[in-house]
């Protein structure tokens, strides 16, 4: 080694010595690090809106203005929270990370669906790098139509918050602004914290009032108009741009702050909750599993856990860098969160193994004793497959979640058939090899099949070519798909053939195949296609008790002949009606069909096998205890002999 | 006539005896097989086909075991010759004399009546271990430990029973 690399090597180290010790003395804001107390927050602050050029410093809201001379704005939630709390540490956090290459995606999670019975589109999507799903901008979505769709259900930042460098939504960008981190989607305790209103979060967002959103949905103020409507010229600072256009058709986004806000200093009471409440998590993770008995909400009981008395984040923690634990096991290998291993389910049950303090039993935790569980059980399944999720039925349930849904938000199709059409519990072997309780969506998207791999045609493509082709078909009201034939995707795939725009094999993958054309014309059907693969997310919630878990009436819960467990039929979902079949739960399982079945029909001997092991020990023990019996009445015949 | 009918039911005993013994020693094979191998040449614990077969077995070779026992226990008793050294002792302790030295005759098969009572002795842990552990008694500790036991006395059991098998063989052949 030269003398040149060792000194490079040298510099390099103390560079990355001198960026650390840097990093480390980055000075914190107020509310970065706590002084310890408990007491609740107490947030009596001035807001601050962005300014309209991101280089100027923030203004401070006044509601009383002279609307001719200045644009009342709405406060941002990045300058009114960011002066005494870190936006760029929290904006690193897991639910704001997702368009954050570096950040680790960790264990496969919920995805984003896209659907659209017209076009029989129903596909996974994430900016985050889980195997099955793909990103929006392959599916042709920018960032800001990505937030359009999915922001309603998020607590802004990623994708919302990203910078367009596309030409066309630059103008657009600046009159919707950004969508900044929301805080109060879960920190707000008022009860006025309006996400899925008429005139809350959600909606905001469907009308692009991104930088209105967070002020709309804080019980605040009341928002108008949409930014949508503008035309790009609009100049949302402009206060006569937005009077000029007040006068027109089209409403131009304004926020008025309902009275008695603002106090005399023009300061505003926040009822900031650390500890974020249940119901807040619930807007974009509740879950909805129809045709079981007890669908309805008042029929269901809630996860074990809260019924308990905790909440989310009694498990789901995280500091300033809001770096949730996502409370599986194994996580801490994705995560930085000191938590991450003890907030598994080991972790709080069993307590931390490489802790030298005891950290079983937290927050109450009982510890299991799985009484005639033989071990095997747990290498090869995980906590949630017996505990979580709702008791495995014949087929696995229909399910909504808020985030495919969009539960909790106006205009919702109550329809069961509503598309995307979700599966849940399927039993399926995880990445780590242990069989978990899933959420199943299968496929099924228009796209160009290069190099063995499937890349989705552009949403607007297939809007325009595919929903002529099947501008004649009937579309169910509840939202279901319709009924496609072959002569469908043949009349489909040659469209967009024509069209010639992708380089490649037109294809459409639905229900597990992959449909080409051939040479000839004529379609060609392709099983067990990587692309078409169903994609599925292990589910965590809502955990039973230890009295509704799998195998506590006996091992036939699933070890039984027909039980869903093994033998389950999982439905594939498509819209090409003769494709419509089922699959067995057990080949999600990478498991011998025959053998689940042997195995679980030898349980049918089972009670046989343990009254004669037992029947034949009885006898082996008579028999010993006999013939020591015996050889003592010897011992003590001889002992007694040799006294006498 | 007694004497024919005696020998009869002697003979028939005999089989029974032979047959029970022929299919304890197959099942001991499958069970030793099916339970080893994955153990020693896979490196993995049971599963799969095997622990379906070895579970089959189990129960036929625990009865074969209790079959043998009721008919082999009175052949394999000690006696008096089996243990000189025993005798002396007791007669040390009770300070009694040897009398005519008939008690000193020399002893049978001691080899195969103490491999024969160790299988006895150790069957009853071992079938017990497993077969417990099927019932919700023991907790996850409990079921560990019983496991740990059933492999444990396997361990033990197989070189007993294989001893006992050849000095049965050998004994037969002389």
């Amino acid at each position: 080694m030269g003398k040149r690399q060792i000194l490079a090597g040298v510099l390099s180290a103390l560079l990355l010595c001198l960026a650390a010790g840097a990093a480390d003395t980055e000075q914190k804001l107020l509310g970065d690090q706590s002084d310890g107390g408990r007491a609740h927050p107490i947030h009596r602050i001035e807001l601050l809106a962005a300014p309209s050029d991101e280089n100027k410093d923030p203004q401070t809201v006044d509601p009383n203005i002279d609307p001719k001379a200045e644009v009342l704005l709405p406060f941002s939630t990045r300058h009114t929270c960011g002066r005494c709390h870190s936006y760029e540490i929290i904006k690193k956090g897991w639910h704001f990370n997702s368009v954050d290459p570096n950040a680790d995606s960790g264990r496969p999670g919920q995805p984003w669906i896209y659907v659209d019975a017209r076009t029989g589109t129903q596909i996974p999507l994430s900016y985050r790098s889980w195997p099955g799903t793909f990103k929006p901008k392959q599916f042709g979505l920018t960032d800001r139509e990505f937030t359009k769709i999915f922001g309603r259900q998020t607590p802004g930042g990623g994708a919302g918050e990203q910078q367009t460098d596309n030409q066309d939504e630059i103008m657009r960008q600046l009159i919707s602004g950004k969508l900044d981190i929301n805080c109060l989607s879960c920190h707000n305790g008022d009860p006025r914290q309006d996400q899925g209103g008429p005139a809350g979060y959600a909606v905001q967002i469907s009308r692009g009032n991104f930088r209105w959103a967070a002020a709309a949905s804080s019980g605040l103020a009341l928002v108008k108009g949409s930014a949508e409507d503008m035309d790009e010229a609009y100049d949302p600072f402009d206060p006569f741009a937005v009077e000029a256009a007040a006068s027109g058709r089209k409403t131009p986004p304004t926020i008025t702050y309902h009275k008695n806000v603002f106090d005399h200093e023009k300061y505003v009471f926040f009822n900031i909750l650390r500890e974020v409440p249940s119901y807040r998590c619930y807007f974009c993770h509740s879950n909805f599993y129809m045709g079981g008995e007890g669908a309805e909400k008042w029929a269901c009981d809630e996860d074990i856990h809260l019924k308990a008395g905790l909440t989310c984040v009694d498990c789901h923690r995280h500091g300033i860098d809001h770096n949730i634990a996502r409370g599986y096991a194994g996580g801490q290998k994705a995560s930085t969160n000191e938590l991450a291993a003890a907030s598994s389910c080991e972790g709080c049950h069993l307590g931390e193994h490489s802790t030298s303090d005891p950290t079983a039993g937290r927050l109450g935790a009982p510890v299991p004793e799985h009484r005639g569980l033989p071990p095997v059980h747990f290498e090869k399944l995980t906590c949630t497959a017996c505990h979580s999720g709702p008791w495995p039925a014949a087929e696995p349930y229909a399910t909504k979640t808020s985030m495919a849904h969009r539960l909790g938000t106006p205009n919702v199709n109550k329809a069961r058939e509503m598309l995307p059409h979700i599966a849940s519990p399927v039993f399926a072997k995880q990445a780590d090899g242990k069989i978990a309780p899933h959420k199943l969506v299968w496929p099924s998207f228009w796209g160009v099949l290069r190099d063995g791999k499937v890349e989705p045609i552009a949403l607007a493509t297939v809007t325009k070519v595919i929903t002529d082709v099947l501008a004649k078909e009937k579309f169910p009201f509840s939202g279901d798909w319709p009924d496609l034939t072959a002569d469908h995707i043949v009349k489909g795939l040659t469209a967009l053939a024509a069209g010639g725009s992708a380089e490649g094999k037109a294809v459409y993958v639905s229900g597990g195949k992959l449909y080409s054309l051939d040479d000839s014309g004529k379609l060609r059907e392709e099983k067990d296609h990587a692309a078409a693969k169903p994609y599925l997310w292990p589910i965590g919630h809502d955990v039973r008790p230890a009295a509704q878990a799998l195998g506590i009436r006996y091992c036939t819960d699933c070890h039984g002949t027909d039980a869903p467990f093994f033998f389950g039929d999982v439905k594939i979902d498509t819209p090409v009606a003769v494709d419509r079949q089922a699959k067995k739960m057990v080949q999600f399982q990478d498991i011998d069909p025959f053998y689940a079945w042997a195995f679980a029909f030898s349980f049918v001997f089972r009670p046989w096998m343990k009254i004669i092991v037992l029947g034949s020990s009885a006898v082996l023990a008579l028999v010993l205890l006999f013939y020591v019996l015996k050889a003592l009445g010897c011992v003590v015949k001889a002992l007694a002999g040799g006294n006498d | 006539m007694a004497q024919t009918i005696s020998t009869r039911k002697r003979s028939l005993v005999d089989i029974l005896r032979i047959l029970v013994y022929v299919v304890a020693v197959f099942s001991f094979v499958v069970l030793a097989v099916t339970g080893f191998y994955p153990v020693l040449v896979l490196g993995e614990h049971i599963s799969g086909y095997l622990v379906m077969v070895h579970a089959t077995f189990a129960p036929v070779f625990a009865v074969c075991l209790a079959v043998l026992a009721v008919l082999w226990a009175s052949h394999c008793r000690f006696t008096q010759g089996d243990w000189p050294w025993f005798e002396r002792i007791v007669q040390r302790v009770t300070l009694a004399g040897s009398g005519d030295g008939k008690s000193f005759r020399k002893g049978s098969g001691l080899g195969q009546k103490i491999t024969f009572w160790l299988i006895v002795f150790l069957a009853l842990p071992l079938a017990l271990s497993i077969v417990l552990s099927m019932f919700p008694l023991f907790g996850t500790h409990g079921q560990e430990l019983l496991l740990g036991t059933h492999r444990g006395i396997a361990l033990i059991f197989a070189p007993v029973a294989i001893v006992h098998t050849i000095l049965l063989i050998r004994a037969g052949a002389k």
